[in-house]
């Protein structure tokens, strides 16, 4: 009996001595939530639009250079976008809610993100007035040294909160009667586009508080030719493309602001063949090689927010066109990010199916059958040669219209 | 959002199949042939049942729902008439905003320019149907009594949530 005990406990412990290794081997996993690593030179890009029509759930999505989500952040009812800061590790966001979704109490509120959690930190009320549109450039702007933010407000009545950052409060708000989109000129100067074709200089103390208010010369005729709010900064030069297809070079500085330059984007031949600018935001810029990206398509004058076919491209210095770059696919907004070797980024409207099913509900049932089957795409090129590296697809629906390079 | 989407597309299409295929001469064809096929299929279709309701002075043809109805020259946004409304009254809970955009439509039945107000419906979420884009006329926000990219329903009773978009025709210019 206690032989066969033995032999018993004997086998069982050759059993386990077989079963050991084995279970040594496995080890359970553990769910985890990611942390970003520095986004700094890694071509990472932000996209986001109005998200309608469920604009009461605002976003903005965060992918890398090979295509990869990387998150996102819920940013409210019809959504601005984020802005990034420089100096810190962080991200704003001028959001908007209700009490009830669409009713009740408004609140709107500045939301600090982390820029590697991608969680609010913190939250600072403002004035229940921000501006919603189409377009969100300029809408909220950061000042150079990152300590104010400036968001422009609508309700009807035009005006412009100043929010001190590092000091979590709202300062003050300053009226800015028929001004709008808001352009930053220095670490306490901003510039606001106006009606007459002229600017609002706004300078702060460094409490936020504004210390000068001056209403500049017009830099454009607004009954002859309009400048589009979208625009890019290299350096303490803002530029900005108008409906008539020209370029404007605006200089802003503390002293005041000045047209450096001016150029046509097309040549007669090509004006006379319908090309012009396109898109919601059309612009981007290369601050190294001062290379001035502008989304381009052939249409009617009345088209120039439909999406762009093409990107040209100028060299700043010389305001001569350096290259063509046709996109696969029709572009709403384009972006470009800065270091050596600079991706162009485009947002696109794309019908996910072979042409040759796309052709046949066209010519079948029409374009209005075409509408519901629109989704978005992202694609990326060199920015330096054009040539296309890849492409994003399966794009949440959402009337996204703006790549952030970041 | 493109309206004339289909346009481009199809030279866009072309181009990228001439690159992608060796039999060049067939598919080369082809798209020709498409792109001549879809300039005879973009006439506006007629739709003689369809006329817009309210102002018995105004005569008008087509099809209120469709976004190349005379009224919609500078609309930006989602047509009342399909989400519970029509071109000139609010769906159902919804709050018609008192401040808007001007534009001005020909209507191609009498030949007459009307000055058209664009006021929005608001108070609860986007309704998404019929989407229409067209700028005749449109400015930038920095000039918002003729900019369609403003959310006109901020200063509405509503507040700001934006639902769809009128067409009202309020002045003829003689």
């Amino acid at each position: 009996m206690l032989k066969r005990t033995l032999r018993y406990m004997l086998c069982g412990l050759s059993l386990i001595t077989v079963a050991l290794p084995v279970a040594a081997q496995f080890e359970p996993e553990q769910a985890s939530v990611e942390v970003l690593g520095d986004h700094r030179g890694q071509n990472w890009f932000w996209i986001w639009g109005s998200n309608a029509p469920m604009m009461t759930d605002g976003r903005a999505y965060l992918f890398n250079d090979d295509g990869k989500s990387l998150g996102m952040l819920n940013t409210g009812t019809w959504t601005n976008g984020v802005i990034a800061a420089r100096t810190r590790d962080e991200l704003y966001a001028t959001e908007i809610y209700f009490s009830r979704g669409v009713r009740g109490k408004r609140t709107d509120v500045v939301t600090v993100y982390d820029a590697k959690t991608l969680s609010p930190k913190r939250e600072i009320e403002i004035p229940a007035k921000r501006i919603s549109a189409l377009i969100s450039t300029g809408l909220s702007v950061l000042s150079d040294d990152d300590r104010f933010l400036a968001v422009l407000n609508f309700t009807p009545a035009q005006s412009i909160s100043i929010v001190d950052l590092e000091n979590n409060r709202f300062v003050e708000e300053v009226a800015t009667p028929g001004c709008a989109s808001i352009y930053p000129a220095g670490p306490r100067d901003f510039y606001s586009i106006c009606g007459n074709g002229g600017f609002l200089h706004l300078t702060l103390d460094e409490q936020g508080h504004v210390s000068k208010q001056e209403r500049t010369e017009p830099a454009f005729d607004p009954l002859k030719d309009l400048l589009l709010t979208t625009a890019s900064r290299m350096g303490d030069t803002w530029y900005f493309i108008s409906q008539k297809n020209n370029a404007y070079a605006l200089k802003m500085t503390p002293q005041g602001l000045e047209t450096t330059k001016q150029w046509s984007l097309v040549s007669d031949e090509e004006r006379a063949d319908g090309w012009s600018v396109a898109g919601n935001h059309g612009t981007a810029l290369h601050e190294k090689s001062g290379r001035f990206y502008v989304l381009m398509h052939q249409g009617p004058p009345e088209a120039y927010q439909e999406p762009g076919t093409e990107v040209w491209v100028y060299d700043v210095s010389t305001q001569e066109r350096v290259a063509r770059i046709e996109l696969n696919e029709q572009s709403t907004a384009i972006g470009v990010s800065q270091g050596d070797q600079p991706r162009l980024y485009s947002l696109d409207w794309v019908v996910p199916m072979s042409s040759v099913f796309t052709t046949w509900i066209y010519l079948t049932e029409g374009e209005e059958a075409l509408m519901p089957l629109l989704r978005q795409a992202i694609n990326l090129y060199d920015a330096d040669s054009g040539e296309h590296l890849r492409s994003i697809g399966d794009i949440p629906l959402g009337f996204l219209n703006m790549v952030m390079p970041w | 959002m493109a309206i004339k989407w289909f346009d481009e597309a199809t030279e866009m299409f072309t181009r990228r199949t001439a690159r992608a295929t060796s039999r060049r001469g067939f598919l080369g064809g082809l798209g020709t042939m498409l792109v001549g096929a879809s300039a005879a299929t973009l006439l506006p279709v007629f739709r003689s049942s369809a006329f817009a309701q309210g102002n018995s002075a105004l005569v008008e043809e087509g099809d209120p729902n469709s976004c190349d109805y005379w009224r919609y020259c500078a609309i930006d946004g989602f047509l009342c008439g399909c989400c519970g409304g029509s071109v000139n009254s609010c769906p159902p809970g919804t709050v018609r905003s008192d401040i808007t955009w001007i534009g001005t439509c020909r209507n191609p039945t009498d030949g007459k320019d009307y000055v058209i107000s664009y006021n929005d419906c608001c108070g609860k979420s986007s309704c998404g149907r019929c989407v229409c884009q067209r700028d005749e006329g449109d400015a930038p926000l920095y000039r918002p009594q003729s900019s369609n990219d403003i959310n006109w329903c901020s200063g509405s009773h509503a507040d700001m949530p934006y639902h769809c978009s009128l067409s009202v025709v309020i002045g003829v210019k003689e």
